[in-house]
C-alpha cells in the first residue's frame, strides 16, 4: 500500500488502488495498517469518486479526518447531524476535525450548514485553542458571503484576539516568541471582512494592540504585521485616515513600512512593498511617506527579482495621481514591452507550451495592459498624450492587443474619459485627425507596419490598428474641420479620398471591410451631397475584383470576403441614393 | 484561503513528497509540479521566497538540499505560509533528530503523518509543536505495542 502512495506521489494515476486502500482502512488489523489505509484513502479518493459513497459512513464512526477532505455534495444532508453531534465530543481532536468537516460541507452546500451557525459559534469559546482555531477557520469562509449576518461575531473575535495577544494561550502555541500567529491572522482576516462599516471603531484598539506586540517580533510577526495593515485598510476609511496622521509609531502602523521596504533582506523588501500595496490611496501623506521609501520603491522597480518587481509595479498602479500619471504609465508601458520579450526570449519550450495552453486567466501582460489603459483613461494629462499612447500600443503592442482591446478604447473615446485632463468633446475629433495623419505616414498601407519592423512583429500586423483608425474616421471623419488649422486638408471629401486609396492599397479582406464600413458611415453623413464618382468606381472595381479572382483557399477568409462584398454593396446603395 | 498543495523537491528536481488539498486531475497535478519545480529551481539565493505562478502564489524555502514548496491563493498571507513551512521542518527535525533528505525518502509515510497533524484540508490546525509531536509519538507507541504483541504470539 505504501508503494501505491509512492506511485501517486510520483504523478502516476493509481485510481485502481483506491478500493484496496478502502479495504485496508476498514479491515486493518493493526493501527499501522489502518493508518496506511487512511492515508491512501485520503490521497486517492478525491471528490467525485463514487467510492466515496461507500466509505463515508465508516468515516463518521471511525475517523473524521478523511471526511474533511472528500465528500460528494449528495451525501452531506445525511452527514450534517452526525458531524454536529461530534462537535460536543469529549476529545478535542474530534471536535476540531468536525469543524473542519463542517467547513468543507459549508463550501459544498452552504444552505445545509447555515441553520446551525449558532451551534458552531459556541465552538469559538472552546477551552482548547486548536478547536477555537478550527472554528475561526470555519467562520473565515462563512463570513465571506454573509458578513452582514455575522456582526454578532465581533465581540467574540475581539476577546479571542485580546487573549492571544496577551499571551493567555499555553506555551506550545508560542512560535518564535510570537503568540499563536496563525490564530491572530485568522481573527484579523475575519475582522477585515466584518469591518466595512460602523464596527471598525470597536475592533481598532485590539488590532492596534496586536500590531504593537507584533512589531517587536520576528518571522511570523511579519506575517501578522502585514495582516494588521491589510485589516486596518479594509476597515472604514476614516480609521486609517486618522491613524496615518499620527507621529507616534505605536499608533501609526504605516510608520513600520520603511523598515521593511528599505531592508536588504529580499523577503522583507517584498513584504514592505506588499504592505504599501495595501495602503488606501487616500491615506498617502507626508506624515509617514519619506524620501527613503521612494528610493526603496524605485530600487524595487529595478530589482532583478521578478517577484519584487511585479509587486512594485502593482504599487505604482495604486499610487496613480494626475501629477505622476505620465511617469508611471511610461514605466508600465516599459514593463509591458519587457514582458513580451521575456516570453520570446525563453525560446522554444516556453512559447510552445504557451500555445498549447490557451489560458483562461489573464496573463501578466494582459494585466499590465489593462492597468495602462485604465490609468491613461483616468489620469492622463491631455488628449494628444492619450492618443499617442494608444497609437503606440496599437502599432507595437503585438498579439496581446486584440479587437476587444480596441473596442474598449473606442468606448472610451465615444463616452468620454474620466481624467480631468481631457476635453472629451475634442478627444474623438482629435482621434480622427491622428488617424488621418497615421494613414498618410504609413502611405495608406496598413500591412506595411510589418515591413518597418520585420524583427519585432514577424506575424501579420495586428488588425487592431486598422480597426481603430477606420472606426474613428467613420465616426468622426466629418467633424474634423471643427478644429483643424488647415481646413481644406481635412474636409469630408478628403477623408473619402484617403479611404478610397486605402481600399486600393490594402488587399486584406478584413482591413477592406473596416474601410468600407467607414466609407458607408461617412457617405450617409454626407447624404444630400453626392459622393464623388471616383470613389464609387474604386469600390465597384474592388468589388468586381473579388468576384473574378479566385477566392482564397481558407474557408475563414472566404467568409470575410463575402463580408467585404456585402459591405461594398451597401455602400453602393447609399451612393446611388445620393445621386437620385 | 487554504494551502493548495505542499511539495518537497530535491535540488535535482525529484519530488520527495506531494500533498494536494485541492481536487485536480493527475495531468494538471504533474503540470503544476513540473512548472513550479522549474520556477523554484531557477531562483537565486539572493531573491525572495515568493513568486507568482499563473494566478496563484508559490512560497518556497530551501533547507539543505530540499526545497519545501507551498502553493496558495492570491489573497493569502505569504509570510505566514513561509512560517508554516518552517514549523513543519521544525517538527520533522525534532522527530527525526536533525532531519535529512534520506530520512524523508525512507520514512516518507511519517512525513505525511506529520503534515496531516499540522494541516487539515490545507489549513494550519495545530500550530503547537508539542501537540503535534505528542500525537505522532502516541501513534507510534501504539504501533510498537501491536508489533510486539504480534511477535510474542
Amino acid at each position: 500500500m505504501l508503494r501505491l502512495i509512492y506511485g501517486e506521489m510520483m504523478g502516476q494515476d493509481v485510481q485502481f488502488g483506491a478500493i484496496y486502500a478502502l479495504k485496508l482502512a476498514q479491515s486493518g488489523q493493526t493501527v499501522a495498517e489502518k493508518r496506511a489505509g487512511y492515508l491512501a484513502c485520503y490521497l486517492l479518493l478525491q471528490e467525485g469518486n463514487e467510492l466515496n459513497i461507500i466509505s463515508n459512513y465508516h468515516h463518521v464512526v471511525v475517523a473524521l479526518v478523511t471526511l474533511c477532505n472528500m465528500t460528494l455534495p449528495d451525501v452531506i444532508p445525511s452527514m450534517v447531524s452526525h458531524v454536529l453531534a461530534a462537535l460536543s465530543h469529549t476529545h478535542e481532536s474530534v471536535r476540531k476535525r468536525a469543524l473542519v468537516a463542517l467547513k468543507n460541507f459549508y463550501t459544498l452546500d452552504t444552505d445545509l450548514v447555515f441553520p446551525y451557525l449558532d451551534r458552531i459559534k459556541d465552538s469559538l469559546y472552546d477551552p482548547e485553542p486548536s478547536v477555537m482555531s478550527a472554528a475561526l477557520g470555519f467562520f473565515a469562509i462563512a463570513v465571506k458571503d454573509h458578513a452582514g449576518e455575522m456582526k454578532e461575531l465581533v465581540p467574540a473575535l475581539i476577546r479571542i484576539l485580546q487573549q492571544v495577544v496577551d499571551g493567555k494561550l499555553p506555551k506550545g502555541y508560542l512560535y518564535h516568541g510570537m503568540a499563536a500567529p496563525w490564530i491572530q491572522i485568522r481573527c484579523l482576516m475575519i475582522m477585515a471582512q466584518l469591518g466595512h462599516d460602523d464596527l471598525s471603531a470597536a475592533m481598532t484598539p485590539v488590532v492596534l494592540r496586536a500590531f504593537q506586540k507584533a512589531s517587536q517580533g520576528v518571522d511570523a510577526a511579519f506575517g501578522v504585521l502585514f495582516e494588521v495593515l491589510r485589516t486596518l485598510n479594509s476597515f472604514h476609511p476614516s480609521i486609517i485616515l486618522e491613524l496615518c496622521q499620527s507621529k507616534d509609531a505605536a499608533r501609526n502602523p504605516l510608520l513600520t513600512i520603511p523598515r521593511f521596504a528599505t531592508s536588504t533582506n529580499p523577503n522583507l523588501k517584498y513584504l514592505g512593498i506588499s504592505m504599501l500595496c495595501q495602503v488606501n490611496p487616500d491615506a498617502w501623506s507626508d506624515a509617514w511617506w519619506t524620501e527613503d521609501l521612494l528610493k526603496a520603491v524605485v530600487e524595487a522597480l529595478e530589482s532583478r527579482d521578478a517577484a519584487i518587481q511585479k509587486r512594485a509595479l502593482d504599487l505604482l498602479y495604486r499610487m496613480l495621481t494626475m501629477e505622476n500619471a505620465q511617469n508611471i504609465i511610461e514605466r508600465l508601458v516599459f514593463a509591458y514591452f519587457q514582458e513580451q520579450d521575456d516570453v520570446q526570449g525563453s525560446g522554444g519550450v516556453g512559447s510552445q507550451q504557451q500555445q498549447q495552453m490557451p489560458s483562461s486567466f489573464p496573463s501578466r501582460k494582459e494585466k499590465i495592459l489593462g492597468q495602462i489603459l485604465d490609468a491613461a483613461e483616468r489620469f492622463g494629462p491631455s488628449e494628444e498624450w492619450y492618443l499617442s499612447l494608444i497609437f503606440d500600443l496599437l502599432v507595437r503592442g503585438g498579439s496581446t492587443i486584440t479587437l476587444q482591446t480596441t473596442e474598449k478604447i473606442m468606448s472610451v473615446i465615444e463616452q468620454g474619459a474620466r481624467s480631468l485632463g481631457y476635453d472629451n468633446s475634442r478627444l474623438p475629433i482629435l482621434a480622427a485627425q491622428q488617424s488621418m495623419k497615421f494613414l498618410v505616414q504609413q502611405d495608406f498601407s496598413l500591412s506595411s507596419t510589418s515591413h518597418n519592423h520585420p524583427m519585432t512583429s514577424p506575424r501579420q500586423p495586428a488588425p487592431a490598428v486598422a480597426y481603430f483608425v477606420f472606426w474613428t474616421l467613420g465616426e468622426y471623419g466629418d467633424k474634423m474641420t471643427a478644429i483643424a488649422e488647415e481646413n481644406d486638408e481635412y474636409d469630408l471629401s478628403a477623408v473619402l479620398e484617403v479611404l478610397a486609396r486605402c481600399l486600393l492599397v490594402n488587399q486584406d479582406p478584413l482591413i477592406q471591410s473596416f474601410v468600407l464600413s467607414a466609407l458607408t458611415k461617412l457617405s450617409i453623413k454626407a447624404l444630400p451631397n453626392p459622393i464623388p464618382v471616383s470613389i464609387t468606381t474604386v469600390v465597384r472595381q474592388q468589388c468586381q475584383n473579388r468576384t473574378t479572382t479566385a477566392p482564397p483557399a481558407a474557408a475563414a477568409s472566404l467568409l470575410t470576403v463575402i463580408d467585404v462584398q456585402q459591405r461594398a454593396a451597401e455602400f453602393l446603395m447609399v451612393a446611388d441614393l445620393a445621386i437620385s | 484561503m487554504p494551502i493548495n498543495y505542499v511539495l518537497l523537491v530535491s535540488r535535482q528536481g525529484k519530488t520527495r513528497l506531494a500533498k494536494w488539498f485541492t481536487t485536480l486531475s493527475p495531468k494538471e497535478k504533474s503540470k503544476i509540479v513540473k512548472d513550479v519545480t522549474q520556477l523554484v529551481l531557477a531562483r537565486r539565493t539572493k531573491m525572495c521566497n515568493f513568486l507568482e505562478y499563473k494566478d496563484t502564489k508559490v512560497i518556497y524555502r530551501r533547507y539543505a538540499s530540499l526545497y519545501f514548496i507551498a502553493g496558495v491563493g492570491p489573497q493569502d498571507n505569504e509570510l505566514i505560509t513561509l512560517e508554516i513551512i518552517h514549523r513543519y521542518v521544525e517538527v520533522l527535525d525534532r522527530y527525526f533528530g536533525n532531519v535529512s533528505e534520506l530520512d524523508l525518502i525512507f520514512n516518507f509515510e511519517r512525513a505525511y503523518y506529520m503534515l496531516d497533524e499540522l494541516l487539515i484540508a490545507g489549513e494550519m490546525q495545530e500550530s503547537s509543536k508539542i501537540a503535534v509531536l505528542k500525537a505522532i509519538n502516541d501513534h507510534d507507541a501504539v504501533e510498537m505495542e501491536e508489533a510486539n504483541e504480534e511477535k510474542n504470539k
